[in-house]
């Protein structure tokens, strides 16, 4: 989980008041170091295996690049479902929408007459910051307006959402090109000969392992930060998180704000991959959007390898299941015994699985005697483990209480709790 | 507008808002009692429409069929329960929303179940009334109305009225407020709970056979009702508040009101239409979380 | 106690920490201030590790922003060794640290009130409230608890502690006030109101201020 070693700090911490002393440095643990980049190792040399012996074929390529957006799409969607515990079923929407912003504004802002004519491009490369920031932008207005909103209210709100985006493609039609979608770019066609180089369809499968790639960095740090803290501390509680310094509200809609636009990114490589975008019609977002949540279900919430192993396993799947184009049919009757059973037999989904199993093979070697590896517990200066009151930038009165209550009355309903009631507590007792 | 615009909006709001209202009174149902959402509820009522289509279709009336779905119906309803419900066991679903993914899926599962079995053609129903007392339907100022709008409008009306008189008049609906604010107390007060659970989920899928038997002549009985209206139905459900059946009810003519308002402006507003309907959505929301009648739960520390 | 947290609105008063009335302000910021609390029914984030839990606590203690987080910044890392290394002398001071990779859900019920004051200590409150800390505890248990929130106390953070438990109360607080049935109806030293005829005519609820 976290760090084993506690870092030396090497600058002096601004505003907790004394300086700690400097830790003993911890021994690396070599065998944990291994164990925790394993996985991202063997995952970036299966991306370089395949992308050199697959690398000219069509089909797997394109599977894979599927498998590899949709893997990155599934962790973003992970930070808000796994990490902070709020059910989104309008994140494929977040997808298309991303299509269109890479489509509309990428080549077709850096080519308009303003631009510097050096600078003026038409490479669909430029749509990947537009598709995320306008994704991001649009996850943030849409979670400022249902992150006050209890349990599943905000679910509601994002399925109406879903409902509510393909109408936007009417309203634009000439931008978005209808009901029918409209094409994008391919990324190769540009002026520009070192973009131009590479015109197979390998460049967009690197691109997407590439993204694949920081998705993780960042979920990784996140996960290790006090943002991805408190945005668990809000799935396990929200009302102790309140109390502890947490700005719920912020928290929860900067969590929705990475996962759109982490989602949005995914839309323009699956833009660039079917090199055309549509909205859908009603009710797809939302079978799409249940489709991505079952990845990360079926994988395992709150874990990163989980929505990545969900995303390949079933992309896989299908792309082998499609050789018979029948059984898109069955997306729905897939996906939806997946779901099911997941649900009520694993809610943990394989990675929990996985963890369990390690867990009680763990616990069987310590009934048996054989010492197990734990990490170490960081001794601390004296100091650091003391409680300190509140260091104040002036000095306060020493007379001054701490808490004063005048008049307090608190009534439910026509009970009344509290009446009129006034308190003091001085400093220091 | 002139007098064409205003009876269109008339007719069209108490009619799209009757069928929206009778869709939520199912969704309310499930929730007053259980605190969860039957996400499967709008595919209940594709099912509750081919079973009510394959009747027909064997030479049975129109209103024995009614009777025979609607009971099948309720079966279906418990059916939903014991497949999406039952296998979480106890759980909070103010805070654990597992359930939100087994109704779903549930929805799903049946939709591609039918199409895969049966057909993915739109089927008609033939209409409960052709005529009354000889009137089969007449123009208002260019605006067509049939029986079957007339029948709609009063069948919601008298389905909300139906349904308020159980919850707060019977020991039944006694039993459903008493499971909602506290399973386990209601259980120790020698309530059978899951009983009552199945009994809602009974009640919402006889609610799901009158509506699909109701709105055939009008939608036809189609896989594509089973998202859609659904979903559709349900953010009327949660505009008028959930858990309140005459916000079921205001929740549909609000919306149903307000896309026919916006469609009757111009040629072209009718693009604007869903927009607007989300912006009415959230901002009833900011302003009332749990909805216009809902009544928003205390919380405990 | 609910209502000095921000938890609940009052519906009538005025609530003034360090002089600043603060009944505009929502429950995080109160934090912010310097008011932490602790819950009677506990509220641990139970899938988390202990050290997490305190982490958590010491959330608005660094300043660090969401994109130098995701990114990884040194300065990032920095800060979060410092959040730690503070994090790791609670635990130790509380007594959990033996048990800080553990999930916090697996604790013993006094071990996650234990570790429930070691969040609420990490952001050096100025103000520490107590919501029945002793509730659902053995005896031997109490007792360490009346250890540790000496130990606080003598570190020079006011604590409020809401108790039922007569040995915890008198035993730690300096002043003591009786509510019955939302009213106030004694305050003082401990020995003042052992004596008070209301108390003993009522002695039904009971807070006290140490």
């Amino acid at each position: 989980m976290t760090t084993p070693t506690i870092p030396v700090p090497t600058a002096p911490d601004k505003d907790a008041g004394p300086r700690f002393d400097v830790a003993p440095r911890q021994r690396r643990d070599v065998r944990g170091f291994v164990l925790r980049f394993l996985p991202v190792g063997l995952l970036i040399v299966g991306i370089l295996v395949f992308g050199s012996s697959q690398g000219t074929n069509v089909k797997w390529i394109d599977l894979a690049t599927e498998a590899l957006y949709l893997g990155a799409a599934a962790v973003g969607l992970n930070i808000l479902l796994g990490y902070t515990g709020l059910l989104s079923l309008g994140h494929a929407g977040f997808l298309i929408a991303g299509g269109y912003a890479g489509a509309v504004f990428g080549p077709g802002l850096m080519q308009a007459s303003w631009v510097p004519a050096f600078v003026q491009t038409n490479s669909a490369w430029f749509g990947v910051p537009f598709a995320f920031v306008i994704g991001a932008l649009m996850g943030t207005v849409l979670a400022l307006m249902c992150c006050h909103l209890k349990g599943f209210y905000l679910t509601v709100v994002t399925l109406a959402f879903g409902v509510f985006l393909p109408s936007l493609n009417e309203v634009a039609r000439e931008q978005l090109g209808g009901s029918a979608g409209r094409t994008v770019e391919h990324y190769a066609d540009t002026r520009n000969a070192f973009l131009a180089r590479d015109n197979s369809r390998a460049g967009l499968y690197y691109f997407a392992a590439l993204f694949l790639l920081v998705t993780i960095f960042v979920t990784w740090n996140l996960t290790r930060s006090r943002w991805g803290r408190a945005y668990m501390a809000i799935r396990e509680s929200e009302l102790a998180a309140r109390v502890s310094g947490v700005n719920t509200y912020w928290a929860k809609v900067s969590s929705f704000a990475q996962s759109a636009g982490i989602c949005s990114v995914a839309g323009w490589v699956a833009a660039e991959r079917y090199l055309s975008v549509q909205s859908g019609g009603g009710g797809d977002v939302q079978n799409q959007s249940f489709r991505l949540v079952i990845m990360v279900v079926v994988g395992g919430m709150g874990t990163i390898a989980g929505p990545i192993i969900g995303a390949f396993a079933l992309t896989f799947f299908f792309g082998l299941a499609f050789v018979q184009d029948t059984f898109r049919n069955y997306l729905g009757l897939v996906f939806g015994v997946l779901g099911l059973v997941t649900v009520a037999t694993a809610p943990e989904g394989t990675m929990g699985n996985i963890r369990k199993l390690v867990d009680q093979a763990k616990l069987r070697r310590t009934k048996r005697g054989e010492a197990t590896a734990t990490k170490p517990i960081p001794s601390v200066t004296d100091e650091m483990g003391e409680p300190r009151p509140r260091q104040h930038d002036e000095a306060l009165p020493t007379d001054l209480p701490v808490l004063e209550v005048v008049g307090l009355t608190k009534r439910f309903g026509g009970l009344t709790a509290l009446a009129d009631d006034d308190l003091t507590v001085r400093r220091g007792t | 507008m002139n007098s064409t615009d205003i009876v269109q909006v008339l007719v069209s709001g108490l009619t799209v808002g009757s069928v929206l209202a009778l869709v939520a009174l199912g969704y309310n149902l499930v929730f007053s009692t259980t605190r969860i959402v039957n996400f499967a509820q709008g595919s209940m009522i594709v099912i509750a429409g081919f079973i009510a289509f394959a009747m027909t279709r064997a030479g049975i009336p129109i209103w024995i069929a009614l009777v025979l779905t609607v009971i099948a119906s309720a079966v279906v309803g418990v059916l939903v329960e014991l497949v999406a419900i039952r296998p979480l066991g106890r759980f909070d679903p103010s805070t654990n929303v597992a359930w939100i993914l087994t109704t779903f899926s549930v929805g799903l599962i049946s939709i591609d179940l039918i199409r895969i079995t049966i057909d993915a053609q739109p089927h008609p129903l033939p209409p409960l009334l052709d005529s009354v007392f000889g009137w089969t339907g007449s123009r208002v100022a260019g605006v067509a109305i049939t029986p079957t709008d007339l029948l709609i409008i009063i069948s919601t009306l008298a389905l909300m009225v139906g349904i308020e008189v159980l919850q707060v008049r019977t020991m039944l609906g006694k039993a459903f407020r008493a499971v909602a604010q506290d399973r386990q107390a209601a259980s120790l007060m020698g309530i059978n709970t899951s009983a009552v659970v199945r009994m809602t989920f009974a009640l919402a899928g006889a609610v799901a056979a009158i509506g699909a038997v109701l709105l055939a002549p009008k939608l036809f009985v189609k896989l594509e009702n089973g998202l859609l209206l659904g979903i559709q139905a349900f953010i009327a459900a949660v505009l008028g508040g959930l858990g309140s059946t005459r916000g079921a009810v205001v929740g549909g003519y609000a919306i149903a009101f307000t896309s026919a308002i916006v469609k009757s402006f111009s040629q072209s507003s009718a693009r604007y239409e869903p927009m607007v309907i989300f912006a009415l959505f959230l901002g009833i929301l900011v302003i009332r979380p749990a909805g216009i009648f809902g009544t928003p739960a205390l919380e405990k520390v | 106690m609910n209502v000095v947290s921000g938890l609940y609105e009052a519906s009538a008063g005025r609530i003034d920490v360090n002089g600043a009335e603060m009944n505009e302000l929502t429950p995080y910021r109160r934090n912010r201030v310097g008011v932490a609390r602790t819950f009677q029914n506990l509220q641990v984030w139970r899938r988390m590790t202990v050290l997490e839990n305190v982490l958590v606590g010491a959330h608005s203690r660094s300043t660090v922003g969401l994109t130098r987080s995701l990114l990884g910044t040194p300065g990032s890392r920095r800060d979060e060794a410092a959040l730690q290394e503070r994090a790791w002398g609670l635990l130790h001071f509380v007594g959990l640290a033996e048990r800080g990779w553990e999930v916090a859900g697996g604790l013993a019920f006094a071990d996650q009130r234990r570790l429930e004051i070691a969040r609420a200590l990490v952001n050096d409150p100025d103000l520490l409230l107590l919501d029945e800390p002793a509730a659902g505890m053995h005896p031997s248990e109490i007792r360490d608890l009346i250890d540790l929130i000496g130990k606080v106390r003598d570190a020079g953070i006011t604590v409020l502690l809401i108790e039922h438990h007569v040995e915890l109360v008198m035993g730690l607080s300096d002043r003591v006030s009786v509510l019955d049935y939302g009213l106030k109806i004694a305050e003082g030293t401990p020995a003042e109101v052992r004596t008070d005829p209301n108390v003993v005519k009522a002695y039904l609820g009971d807070e006290a201020v140490s």
